[in-house]
């Protein structure tokens, strides 16, 4: 009672509400209908130069390729550590390696290793090369790593950045204190496009500055459209259960405190749905059947956005689906490809996708 | 069947102007008549001389064949005649069993006695109604069955339903045709007053139809078809099908910018962690039955209702957390609600037609200090007059003496006056007729083209069908469907709002 009406002094909303998925973000199946193309363990980035798609999973790059209408995958580089991003430019390919930050591939040296600073360097989570060659990177957290991302929700992380790097290898910061910024569209350095999941919203450098504001799940990566829109992917849905464990401080840190991170309550990229998290199902669950409208810890999201940013379609896996933690989309040639990193899988949209 | 009620060579005058005239009108005993017309034809005044409201100008009404001239309801009451009226005439702040016996009580009344009776009488009549239940908390639908079974009880043998099934939901609909055959099958004979054709043709025996005060048909409804009744009704061939889909815009409209968000919005045990978008440029209907909600939760978003104030939820208004405390507030941000009952929350009766719309003009008035002139309210109302084509003697004229087409355009003017980005009509066709309809809907139409949110409540599925970009479907306190248009069927609809 007291932290209410002291929220209400603050002239906060007293309630806990998240906002409704309807209109153009109307729930529907066709996520769990789309082509699965591929299963690869904690398939993540995706990235393509034009002729060739690469996407991570663990701690390889793979290319991907096309042979007629099937899809493979080949090693392209194996890594130190898990590779938390992918981005490509003319003849480079740069991957975020946690622990060991940003390494660049141009064709004449191998992998060449750009050091962040140590506080930088575990947690880049997506990154877009300028027209001018520069590399912009996004840098969720200072404190987490790209795979600790709950821990660094639930402490209410801000400390985010987006850098540039250019091929000198000299780095500037081109925004901070952030809230987990996790995807990127840069037309330059000062014109880009990124989002920032802890607070559910994408926003531009320049002109009008948010873009689309109060997301109903937590923003992913950004892939360019051929229509001059852009792909957003969500990776997890907010809930009225995990605005309330982030809005009570003391509750929090107590069961950040004592009980096991697997544990916490909050978003998760895949549902398993088990006996130990009875509000998994939301409590209807009936005759063993998760109801789609259950208040699940997981979702499926891909949105696209028309230039103006207005989204105009979307595609869901809902509770009772699988194709869920949905972190990288892409347009690659005349498909348009998803990773599903909570299922392990790669997507293929249905052709109306492109439309 | 021999008659039991017959106008003949009726005619009732307003200060000289003819709400029907000359008018030769016969009711047979043991069937039902639905009386049908634009509204403004002159059926609610016939049957309002019936029921003793009013005397006739000139003409003879006869019941049974005996001269009759009604002076009071409780006259017509003692012939045998009770009216069920469109908007219902109970006392709020009585029980259901206190209204049924209203008029009846002993010197020592025993309220346990009564409601003993008022039970038996409404189960009776399978009516779902408390009868300790005081009418104010009653839902439109209920007040409609306590004010049937009150007439039943007093013994009518002729009844008159004004527009009885406007806001009835179609199960109880289903009851309520049955138990019109009951009365009929017991001798009673009904006059049925609705703009539901369908209704009428399935309902009815006979079919008569007034136009601006004149009967222009009176047959068997089997002869009657719906277009021909349409044509009767307003003199001209209607060119197309109004409910339609769409005649000239085959496809939604698509979703602009997110004008409102309400996120798990409460209030009571009416709405209960509802969530819902409204978009510009579009029409979101919303479809519910009786008690769903729907009208509570758009009242919330207008300021008019005010959601819990602990876990009431939160609604943004272009992206902006807003919580009004009275429907000013929402007015000052561009919100309109249009009220679902004109006659108790969107009109003064007595103002004149001017007056009322260039009160809604004053709402928004930043300026509580300026001068008001009856010219500058008459000037401004002008304009709206003119664009709804509200037909009235003249702008001064009382809201009361107008149509309820006119009088609906008179509220919807009101509200538009206040240039605002979101409208919320709430059942904006109801006890309307056929020709505002279509007005009604094209006007509509046109907010919603010229880059407007539309939110249009309404119990009549093709209405819903034909207006709407989007379907937003409420159960129990919440949204809990929604429907493209292309998707979306009756069946389907009703579904998702019964289940």
């Amino acid at each position: 009672m007291l932290q209410a009406i002291s929220r209400w002094l603050r002239g906060e909303e007293s309630g806990i509400s998240v906002p409704p998925m309807d209109g153009v973000l109307k729930p529907n199946n066709k996520l769990e209908s789309a082509e699965r193309l591929l299963v690869l363990p904690a398939v993540d980035n995706l990235a393509t130069d034009g002729t060739s798609a690469y996407c991570s999973s663990g701690k390889v790059l793979y290319r991907l390729k096309r042979e007629g209408d099937l899809f493979g995958a080949e090693p392209a580089g194996e890594f130190e550590g898990p590779v938390t991003c992918i981005a490509t430019g003319p003849g480079r390919i740069a991957v975020g390696v946690q622990g060991k930050g940003i390494l660049v591939f141009d064709g004449r040296d191998g992998w060449r290793q750009h050091d962040l600073p140590s506080p930088l360097s575990s947690c880049a989570t997506a990154a877009d090369f300028c027209p001018d060659g520069k590399l912009i990177v996004c840098v969720g957290s200072q404190r987490n790593a790209a795979s600790d991302w709950k821990r660094d929700l639930l402490e209410n992380g801000h400390t985010g950045s987006i850098l540039s790097i250019d091929e000198s290898g000299r780095i500037e910061t081109l925004r901070g204190a952030l809230a987990f910024p996790y995807g990127i569209i840069a037309h330059g350095v000062d014109d880009f496009v990124y989002s920032e999941s802890w607070r559910y919203r994408l926003t531009e450098s320049r002109g009008s500055g948010v873009v689309l504001a109060d997301l109903p799940a937590y923003p992913a990566r950004l892939a360019r459209a051929a229509d001059g829109g852009l792909w957003l992917s969500l990776f997890a849905p907010r809930r009225q259960l995990f605005e309330m464990v982030l809005r009570e401080h003391d509750y929090r840190r107590e069961m950040m405190s004592t009980i096991p991170p697997s544990d916490w309550i909050g978003p998760e990229l895949n549902s398993e749905g088990g006996p130990d998290q009875p509000l998994q199902a939301g409590s209807v669950r009936q005759m063993g059947i998760i109801k789609p409208w259950a208040p699940s810890r997981s979702y499926g999201l891909v949105v696209k956005c028309n230039p103006s940013g207005h989204p105009v379609a979307s595609w869901h896996s809902r509770a009772d689906g699988t194709m869920h933690g949905i972190t990288s989309v892409l347009e690659f040639g005349d498909d348009v490809l998803v990773t599903a990193k909570g299922a392990n899988t790669l997507l293929r949209l249905p052709r109306e996708a492109e439309a | 069947m021999t008659d039991i009620v017959s106008f003949q060579n009726a005619t009732k005058e307003f200060r000289g102007n003819p709400a029907f005239k000359n008018v030769d009108f016969t009711l047979r005993k043991g069937e039902i008549h639905a009386l049908l017309g634009e509204n403004g034809a002159g059926k609610s005044t016939l049957t309002k001389v019936l029921a003793g409201l009013y005397p006739l100008t000139s003409g003879t009404l006869l019941i049974e064949g005996v001269p009759h001239n009604l002076s009071s309801p409780a006259e017509a009451l003692k012939a045998g005649i009770a009216m069920v009226f469109q908007e219902t005439n109970l006392v709020a702040s009585m029980t259901v069993a206190q209204n049924i016996f209203l008029g009846e009580e002993r010197f020592f009344n025993r309220l346990r006695g009564i409601n003993i009776l008022a039970q038996q009488h409404l189960q009776r009549l399978s009516f779902h109604v408390e009868p300790t239940a005081l009418v104010s908390t009653l839902g439109a639908a209920k007040k409609q069955m306590v004010e049937i079974a009150r007439a039943v009880h007093h013994h009518a043998r002729i009844f008159i339903f004004d527009e009885p099934t406007a806001t009835l939901t179609p199960e109880e609909k289903h009851h309520f045709f049955e138990l019109m055959r009951r009365l009929k099958a017991d001798g009673g004979s009904i006059i049925f007053i609705s703009h539901a054709l369908e209704e009428a043709l399935a309902i009815a025996d006979r079919i008569s139809i007034l136009r601006d005060g004149v009967l222009v048909a009176t047959d068997a409804a089997a002869k009657f078809t719906r277009q021909t009744i349409v044509q009767a009704m307003v003199g001209r061939q209607l060119t197309g099908e109004l409910y339609g889909r769409a005649r000239h815009r085959p496809e939604a409209r698509p979703a602009g910018e997110l004008i409102l968000s309400m996120r798990n919005v409460s209030m009571g045990k009416v709405v209960r962690n509802s969530s819902l978008s409204v978009f510009a440029g579009q029409i979101s209907g919303i479809f519910g039955l009786v008690g769903a909600g729907r009208t509570e939760m758009m009242k919330v978003a207008a300021g008019v209702l005010k959601r819990d104030f602990f876990n009431g939820g939160s609604i943004r208004f272009r992206g902006k957390p807003v919580r009004f405390r009275v429907p000013r507030d929402g007015v000052k941000h561009g919100i309109a609600y249009i009220t679902e009952d004109r006659k108790l929350d969107g009109l003064f009766d007595s103002m004149g037609v001017a007056q009322n719309i260039y009160l809604g003009a004053l709402m928004k008035q930043a300026n509580p200090m300026s001068v008001i002139t009856m010219r500058d309210a008459r000037q401004q109302a002008a304009k709206w007059i003119e664009s709804l084509n509200v037909r009235a003697i003249s702008d001064t004229a009382s809201v009361i003496e107008l149509s309820g087409g006119n009088q609906q355009k008179v509220v919807i003017a009101k509200s538009l006056i206040q240039t605002p980005s979101l409208i919320i009509f709430d059942e904006p066709t109801r006890g309307v007729d056929v020709g505002a309809i279509a007005e009604i809907h094209q006007m509509i139409e046109k907010l919603a083209d010229a880059g407007a949110a539309v939110v249009v409540i309404s119990s009549y599925l093709p209405e819903i069908l034909s207006l709407s970009d989007r379907i937003l479907i409420a159960r129990q306190g919440r949204i809990v469907e929604e429907m493209t248009i292309d998707e979306a069927t009756e069946e389907k609809i009703m579904y998702a709002a019964v289940h």
